[in-house]
């Protein structure tokens, strides 16, 4: 399933400019072009298997996300998280090089996961959380600034 | 549908901003505020040296009830970067000028995602 970004105009009331409207590339607010950063950023949500509650229970999620950043050689300096109630996590994740995010609806069975890394790996780190966690990817954007290029699948 | 998530990359930005951790944790308390989101979180703050030459970089986030805040500020680069994720919708002309206040930039590439809306 192929899906571009949706372009901002047609969520806000911004003015529609060139490269606006389907499959529009990133809005910029400028005529020159962007500097490209090197982050490369997948944005998925995820579908969990039941028993939802098991697997998004934080005291789970935070010890394997630590776990599996660790296993893909990803430094983490800090972490955040909060307990929603009567359910549900949000998870921030930093490193130098790194920036994890997870969201979960357990009441749903989903989970918005983003993974920003610094060397374009961000795929591996998913993958592994997704095995680990046994979550299926059901929606991925890649957000890809450098090349002014984004889409989901 | 999940969420809106608001993704910008910000570019000429003045360096003595991107260098201030203050206005780094104010940026992160006030932006939202700005738009009426629920913080959830103080703002944590991160300090690297990743850039060439071991140049300083800066970072920050903030939990929200509705998701999450978050900033890159690269002083070598002149660059900030921005990502508001939020289950409730929000101007993002909002936030790009509630994120002006903080860091006057020039030129910026944004975008919205719409999350969980193309799940199966």
């Amino acid at each position: 399933m192929s899906q571009p970004i949706t372009p901002l105009a047609s969520i806000f009331p911004l003015p529609l400019g060139e490269g606006q409207g389907e499959g529009a590339k990133p809005r910029s607010t400028t005529e020159q072009p962007a500097l490209a950063p090197a982050w490369h950023h997948s944005a998925l949500t995820l579908t969990a298997s039941a028993p939802f509650h098991g697997v998004f229970a934080p005291e789970v999620l935070l010890p394997s996300l630590l776990r599996l950043c660790a296993q893909s050689s990803h430094v983490v300096e800090g972490h955040t998280l909060h307990r929603f109630e009567p359910q549900g996590a949000s998870l921030f994740l930093h490193g130098p090089r790194l920036r994890l995010a997870l969201h979960t609806w357990p009441e749903r069975g989903l989970a918005t996961l983003d993974v920003a890394c610094a060397d374009a790996d961000a795929d591996a780190l998913v993958d592994a959380v997704c095995l680990a966690l046994a979550l299926r990817v059901s929606e991925r954007h890649r957000v890809c600034p450098s090349e002014r290029d984004g889409g989901a699948e | 549908m999940l969420g809106w998530h608001w993704i910008l990359d910000a570019l000429d930005c003045d360096v003595a901003a991107l260098c201030d951790r203050e206005a780094l944790a104010r940026a992160l308390v006030e932006v939202p505020d700005a738009l009426g989101l629920t913080r959830v979180s103080q703002p944590q703050l991160f300090e690297h040296r990743d850039g060439p030459d071991g140049a300083r970089t800066l970072a920050g986030v903030i939990l929200l009830a509705e998701s999450h805040f978050s900033l890159h500020a690269r002083p070598h680069l002149g660059a900030l970067h921005a990502d508001l994720f939020s289950c409730v919708p929000f101007p993002a002309s909002a936030a790009r000028d509630a994120l002006r206040r903080y860091y006057p930039f020039t030129r910026a590439t944004e975008q919205v995602l719409h999350r969980g809306e193309g799940r199966r």
